[in-house]
């Protein structure tokens, strides 16, 4: 007996379309910031588009926006024919879809006002925080009211991905983005330094895991077999890389932290769980390049399985890519250098970026009822995009090698040969220029699909509600020796359920020795809280994101340690509430930057950065001299630190106004002597940062130095 | 190879990776143009061709080369656990050899099959039933017979083919999309493992045998090492300038060295003319920290941490020192039109004594 229903096409059609729109104003801003990188006079010399604000408006936007979308909309169509059912509720269909774009909207209007938490990929303030959580919960119930109300016993794989991100992606949010709020727009980290940096890791790789890989595999697994019209190739791998690569994944995050001050045994953790991912990762590619077997002839002639057979090698490359950048001898190498940028591209231009392409040259002209406007456009995309990524991706790696190599080189007399940073950056200037073509010719390529989707949708009509008929779901009849597999594929909950429990171990085993074992982080006695000056001074240094260029961790390497001073120790970051260990240096590291050079060395660098370093890409920061530092939450930001353990005494928040304009008048006068005077300098927001920056990597800070003080 | 690229300075590094950017790129549209514009007929045709093994061997024995590189790979992550790219360095440093080497093995096995198979057509002209057959014989279609290559091809892929695939469907229909139980990959089931294994050993290497050495105890070797390395050559060179015996130079293009210097490290701070904006002065005679050739060369190589005046003796060899200071004292008098107002003491010049009293005081 048939049932009739109706899918429903128009969430899916709004899924789409601002996966487009929005797909195109994040790779606009990273366009836009690499051009910054090799022209720095385009930060314009304004605080909303400055690079470090701006970095983070291109990931978030590529990430949440363009990939997010994308992944709503393929799982939004692919769901209901898998179920065999129309979506749960078309109101929460609605609310996901409207609340997802208000948080995008907000996301691009805090980010360039500075609204950040400072943490990477989770850059969102608080309030966004709870409202992700909330549209994500209403996707949830909408997505497991689907599976619930279904007219197929079984799920199919695909399906498995959707559960398995669905609760990894909430439990990563939600432990990730726990922050102790200053006011509407502030709060910090309940973590801090080492804590702080793991957490944030296993939440930073996995978003990786979970909201770039695991809903992708799903989508291939729906849009390759349809698109090929080929069977796949085996169900039994299928099982097996689904719950290795789930369980594998999870452990993976401290790989982003080798040679860090994070424990050894966390980072050798990192490490082998990285190398056996290898395998969970490649039975993806596998499972969808084997499916194409017998249907290679097509490959040459559909540009959609074009597409997709680049997007799934482009997959196999990086997910082989990782696990060797994981090693720890060649993280020596690549750490804080273009290649993970050209690594992470590889993923994101590959692997999403053009499975994306090929669903939405699938789905749009069958949820229009028509043909796509233009096979020949969609091949013209495709040659197009694939230059841009090799072009961007190529000089990445060539820049990524040549700077690593030039930070590492001695001279035999056993000197630095590169003693002047900026000659490792000016070498690879015209790599940054090269790339920013590769990527810009890749979003041409992506103009040319908007265009050739435009026309097909105008030559279409939108079947809003398509029709379709399945016999009803048959009450299950118990069979002898069903295998476990087939048992938990028609049980969603204990899917769920285990699958919760696949991710939760590797992340539990990890972070609560970490925050529970003191020997894990050795204190140090001379390591002192923040004065309230400094406390400020961090907030800035935050709010313009430098960690996006620098890092504050110098690694236990001869060639650092000569460069930078005395490698970080773990014990020094007690007081940081988010970290700021970065993850690229762009610029060098800092965090012996204190006291290296005058007061009046930074606040002239900060103003006209070339001034000081010729040659410097970094940009200019004249709003700094030019606002008044806002001491209205410096009373509550002492209250909030010592509420997370930070040992300000009990009413040191009364005079923390007055102890912070004493310091501003110190370096004030300091500035003085140096010939710098403007006009109510001491309460400027360049001397909170002057402070910081000052009093960064001091209080270990061993000097050896002869004192000159008695030469006259 | 890197170090030759990167201490050539004629060669312009970045002309280089232009270069191996457009042989790459050129490289991977061929290779992909051939893929997706392969005519079919010309694809059956080349599928059809019969395989000669001569062609075959030296593939083989690429691959293998390529694994035992890979091999080597993993020696330079586990027990060294090195923390300077010295793998790196043997990678650049012996893949010329090892390619060099694959290409001699190669010419050599394709010589010696070239060989046998001239010896095969020479013995032809001793078989009695090939005299008799002086015409040309027909094409015979090579009977498949399955190498040695093909039979672990399948072993480790272990694909029932396409042909039989409906034995092997699962009868599953989800919106149309079925599913086969093909078994999973041997070779990439057994890679699995091999992962697992090796995850096993090197935890218990690093961390519970007594040879791995963790971050720090390399860290402590590699600064020995460094430090030798510096003090040894320090010792040999014209590097045992010191502020005590620094003399004051005069030689034009050591001074011009010395300004090169000046305006890489120093102009930030002190201008290029020497004027002073976030340091003093130079180009008057009054001194914070004392004039002349020795007190200039201590300022430089201890810096004067307190007041942001960098330590350069990490940075700069003695000599490299001497050069700058040298420089910076013929810029007295010269009176930059920017120039910071005098700080610190007059310094009388006292070149003619021995040794400046100032410094008398300090080194002791």
């Amino acid at each position: 007996m048939l049932q009739e229903f109706h899918y429903d096409n128009k969430t899916v059609r709004n899924f789409a379309f601002v996966t487009m729109l929005w797909g195109i104003v994040g790779m606009l801003a990273g366009l836009w910031a690499a051009l910054q990188i090799a022209f720095p006079a385009l930060n314009f010399a304004t605080a909303e588009i400055t690079f470090g604000r701006l970095r983070p408006l291109h990931t978030n936007a590529a990430i949440f926006a363009f990939v997010g979308n994308g992944i709503f909309a393929g799982v939004y169509y692919s769901l209901q024919r898998l179920l065999k059912t129309r979506m749960f509720s078309d109101t929460l269909s609605k609310i996901h879809f409207w609340g997802w774009q208000l948080i995008i909207v907000a996301a691009a209007l805090s980010l360039p006002l500075g609204y950040t938490s400072g943490k990477e990929y989770a850059e969102l303030e608080w309030p966004i925080d709870i409202a992700i959580t909330l549209v994500w919960v209403i996707f949830g119930i909408n997505m497991f009211g689907t599976i619930i109300k279904r007219r197929e016993r079984h799920l199919y794989v695909a399906i498995w991905f959707y559960i398995a991100t669905w609760v990894t992606v909430a439990m990563l949010h939600i432990v990730n983005s726990m922050e102790m709020p200053v006011s509407l727009f502030k709060s910090y980290s309940i973590y801090a330094g080492v804590q702080d940096a793991l957490v944030q890791w296993w939440y930073g790789h996995n978003a990786v895991a979970f909201f770039l890989t695991t809903p992708y595999l799903g989508l291939m697994y729906y849009f390759l077999p349809k698109a090929a019209n080929r069977p796949v190739y085996s169900y039994r791998l299928s099982i097996i890389h689904f719950w290795a690569l789930i369980f594998i994944y999870i452990w993976a995050g401290p790989h982003h932290l080798l040679y860090t001050s994070l424990p050894d045994w966390a980072q050798s953790l990192g490490m082998v769980f990285s190398i056996m991912l290898i395998a969970p990762s490649w039975g993806g590619m596998l499972n969808g390049l084997l499916t194409l077997r017998g249907a290679w002839d097509k490959v040459r002639e559909d540009p959609i399985l074009k597409f997709m057979v680049v997007a799934i090698t482009a997959y196999g490359m990086a997910t082989f890519e990782g696990p060797l950048l994981s090693i720890k001898s060649i993280n020596a190498i690549s750490h804080y250098t273009d290649w993970t940028v050209a690594h992470v591209h590889v993923g994101t231009l590959g692997w999403n970026g053009f499975l994306t392409f090929g669903i939405l040259y699938w789905m749009i002209p069958r949820i229009y009822g028509t043909q796509l406007y233009s096979t020949k456009l969609a091949n013209w995309h495709f040659w197009v995009s694939t230059l841009g990524i090799v072009i961007y991706v190529v000089p990445m790696y060539w820049a990524g090698w040549a700077q690593s190599l030039m930070w590492k080189e001695f001279t035999d007399d056993g000197f630095l040969k590169y003693g002047n940073f900026l000659d490792t950056v000016t070498q690879i200037m015209p790599m940054y220029v090269t790339r920013a073509v590769g990527g810009g010719i890749y979003i041409l390529g992506v103009f040319v699909m908007v265009y050739n989707l435009w026309k097909t949708v105008a030559s279409g009509k939108l079947i809003a509600n398509e029709a379709a008929s399945a016999p009803a779901l048959e009450p299950y009849v118990k069979k002898h020796n069903e295998h476990w597999h087939s048992w938990i594929e028609r049980k969603p909950i204990q899917m769920l359920v285990l699958s919760l429990v696949a991710v939760a171990i590797g992340g539990i085993l990890e972070l609560i020795p970490m925050a529970t074992i003191d020997s894990n982080i050795p204190k140090i006695a001379q390591v002192k809280p923040y004065t309230p000056l400094e406390l400020e001074g961090r907030d800035i240094y935050i709010r313009e994101g430098c960690y996006n260029c620098h890092s504050q961790m110098i690694r236990p390497f001869r060639s650092e340690t000569e460069r930078y001073g005395e490698y970080s120790k773990s014990g020094e970051f007690i007081y940081d509430h988010p970290f700021q260990w970065g993850s690229k240096r762009t610029g060098p590291d800092l965090h012996r930057v204190g006291k290296k050079y005058p007061d009046s060395w930074h606040f002239n660098h900060m103003i006209d950065p070339p001034s000081i370093s010729k040659g410097s890409n970094m940009p200019p920061y004249p709003w700094l001299v030019r606002d008044n530092l806002d001491t209205k939450y410096t009373a509550s930001k002492i209250k909030v630190m010592r509420s997370l353990g930070v040992p300000y005494e009990e009413g040191f928040e009364d005079i923390a106004v007055d102890s912070l304009k004493q310091q501003a008048n110190t370096i004030v006068k300091s500035l003085n002597k140096d010939n710098i005077k403007v006009e109510k300098l001491a309460d400027k927001e360049i001397i909170a940062l002057i402070a910081y920056l000052q009093r960064l990597g001091t209080d270990i800070k061993v000097n050896n130095a002869p004192s000159l003080s008695s030469q006259k | 190879m890197y170090k030759f690229l990167l201490s050539n300075s004629d060669y312009n590094i970045n002309g280089l990776a232009l270069g191996a950017l457009v042989t790459f790129f050129t490289i991977f549209v061929i290779a992909i143009v051939q893929i997706f514009f392969q005519k079919k007929q010309h694809l059956h045709h080349m599928s059809n061709l019969p395989l000669d093994e001569a062609a075959k061997k030296p593939l083989s024995i690429i691959a293998f080369l390529m694994l035992s590189t890979m091999g080597f790979a993993q020696d330079g992550v586990s027990p060294s656990g090195m923390s300077e790219p010295s793998f790196w360095d043997w990678c650049f440093d012996n893949i010329i050899i090892l390619l060099a080497l694959s290409v001699i093995v190669i010419a050599v096995v394709t010589l010696g099959r070239l060989f046998i198979l001239m010896l095969k057509l020479n013995m032809k002209h001793f078989d009695p039933n090939a005299i008799v057959d002086d015409e040309p014989t027909a094409y015979v279609e090579p009977v498949e017979t399955v190498t040695w290559w093909q039979k672990i091809d399948r072993k480790l892929t272990n694909a029932v083919p396409i042909s039989r695939e409906q034995d092997i469907d699962l009868g599953h229909d989800y919106d149309g999309i079925r599913e086969l139980d093909n078994s999973l990959p041997p070779w990439w089931l057994y890679g699995f493992y091999l992962c697992i294994l090796w995850s096993g050993i090197y935890i218990w290497f690093y961390h519970f045998s007594d040879y791995g050495q963790n971050q720090l105890q390399e860290y402590e070797i590699a600064m020995h090492e460094g430090k030798w390395e510096k003090e040894e050559k320090l010792a040999k060179s014209a590097n045992l300038i010191n502020e005590k015996n620094v003399n004051l130079l005069t030689d034009k293009v050591q001074i011009e060295e010395g300004q090169k210097m000046f305006v890489t490290y120093c102009a930030s701070c002190h201008l290029e003319t020497g004027g002073g904006s976030v340091g003093p002065n130079l180009t008057d005679e009054f001194w914070i920290h004392g004039g002349g050739i020795k007190n200039v060369f201590k300022t430089i190589k201890y810096g004067v941490p307190e007041k942001g005046m960098i330590a350069w003796k990490d940075q700069m060899k003695p000599a490299e020192i001497q050069k700058l200071a040298s420089f910076i004292l013929s810029l007295q008098g010269t009176k930059p039109p920017v120039a910071k107002e005098a700080q610190g003491e007059k310094y009388i010049d006292s070149t003619a004594l021995v040794q400046a009293p100032a410094i008398d005081s300090l080194t002791k």
